[in-house]
């Protein structure tokens, strides 16, 4: 069993192929409750990628702001560059508690694909994309078409998660992210919610939502119904569009809430995190 | 078993320890140099108890594969005990009841340490800083007014 620490993304795919190792970089997900676990995890070897210095990187870009892989949830709550994209940091304020999120990446999050990952959340608002690099080149999925189910992704066994892009339209508008939890503490989330709201006036121009938690993968409505977030939102407009919300969740019941519950609240999270951004209250 | 060969250093020395490269390096610090001040109470990072610094930053030595800390500069509390303001703050502690049962104080001593290092993090909130550690005795309110009494003997502002 090795474990490796590539310097360079290169190094890092050029192992890849040799070893066929699990990638790791926090370890806040795979290592949790280990003696148990390691028997059910099938890795020879490990490919550690926190050392590699251009995934650790938080760039303004042309498109829009870049986020490496191995960027920690410490790292995104305290760069001024999230001052563009506040309802990442506000997500990677809550994941777990300041010693997770000093190990914790947002490409990690991203891979392991939980229905109730805080930091994908804003992401699948704002329609992020997910930069991959593997062995036979690169390429850019969008995230919905990249978490494809819980703990499932389109992730190629030969090909790694490079960065994360937040498109420019998302940065620099107003948006919340919101969680409804039991202890607002290292718990897991029951109901999550990012709102982006780009609005002239009174008038919205539109806005892009995603709830996590209450599916299997990041609730986002289709583009035609996502279109109706426009023009005046009053009252009932607001109850209409948390509505289509609930409506497209199947969430699950467990031990931290019933499904009935979970659907219950995506209307009213929904609903106040909009009721925020467009300042209604 | 994959027995190997890991070179870390922890508290300013170099060790060398065999075993599993995935081996937490919470196990490491216990039960292969001895170093019990660093408790173990989840396994699961939620607790707090197993808290270590690594390169200054506070993490739950639970869920770090051994492996992953060579190379870097690994703290416990013991060392952190050699220093003059963890001994103050260790004073506070016991003038403000800060410890019951105990079981927890080792991690919340390391997180307060390192918060006390920069305190404009979470908003100057030491209660945000605590998340990470659970303790069922206190309550928190004499772990943070012990926090409270240190920057105040220091001449700063209450929170």
């Amino acid at each position: 069993m090795a474990w490796l620490k590539p310097k360079s993304v290169d190094e890092a795919l050029k192992w890849m192929e040799e070893y066929r190792p699990k990638i790791v970089c926090g370890g806040t997900d795979l290592f949790v409750d280990w003696h148990s676990r390691k028997g059910l995890v099938n890795a020879e070897h490990w490919l550690d990628i926190q050392e590699i210095s251009e995934l650790k990187q938080i760039q303004m870009t042309e498109e829009g702001l870049s986020l490496g892989a191995a960027v920690t949830a410490s790292q995104i709550w305290q760069d001024d560059k999230l001052d563009a994209f506040p309802s990442l940091r506000q997500a990677a304020r809550i994941v777990g508690g300041w010693q997770v999120q000093n190990r914790a990446s947002i490409g990690g999050n991203v891979a392991n694909a939980s229905p109730a990952a805080d930091m994908v959340v804003p992401l699948a608002a704002a329609r992020a994309v997910i930069r991959l690099s593997g062995v036979n080149g690169s390429r850019s999925l969008p995230i919905s078409d990249f978490i494809l189910g819980p703990r499932q992704t389109a992730l190629a066994p030969d090909e790694m998660i490079t960065s994360v892009l937040v498109p420019k339209e998302c940065l620099h508008v107003p948006q919340i992210f919101m969680r409804h939890d039991q202890r607002g503490a290292t718990d897991i989330s029951i109901v999550s919610v990012a709102v982006i709201a780009k609005s002239s006036g009174d008038q919205l121009e539109w806005a892009r939502a995603a709830v996590g938690a209450a599916n299997a993968v990041p609730v986002i409505l289709p583009e035609e119904q996502e279109a109706l977030w426009q023009g005046v939102m009053d009252e009932d407009k607001l109850t209409r569009m948390s509505e289509l919300y609930a409506a497209s969740s199947n969430p699950i019941s467990d031990v931290r809430a019933s499904a009935e519950y979970r659907r219950a609240m995506v209307k009213v999270f929904t609903a106040r995190a909009a009721r925020q951004v467009l300042g209604l209250n | 078993m994959h027995e190997h060969q890991l070179n870390l250093t922890i508290n300013g020395c170099e060790n060398k320890v065999s075993g599993d490269v995935t081996q937490p390096l919470a196990d490491v610090i216990r039960e292969k140099l001895g170093l019990t001040g660093t408790k173990i109470g989840c396994r699961t990072g939620e607790c707090g108890a197993c808290t270590v610094l690594i390169d200054g930053k506070p993490v739950v030595s639970c869920l770090v594969p051994a492996a992953s800390a060579e190379g870097h500069d690994v703290v416990t509390i013991e060392e952190l005990s050699q220093k003059d303001d963890f001994q103050r703050l260790v004073q506070s502690m016991l003038e403000t009841g800060g410890v019951q049962c105990g079981f927890c104080t080792p991690g919340i001593m390391v997180t307060l340490w390192a918060w006390l290092q920069d305190r404009s993090l979470f908003g100057g909130d030491i209660s945000s800083a605590l998340k990470n550690n659970l303790c069922r005795c206190t309550g928190y309110q004499s772990i943070i007014a012990a926090v409270e009494q240190v920057i105040a003997e220091e001449g700063g502002t209450r929170i």
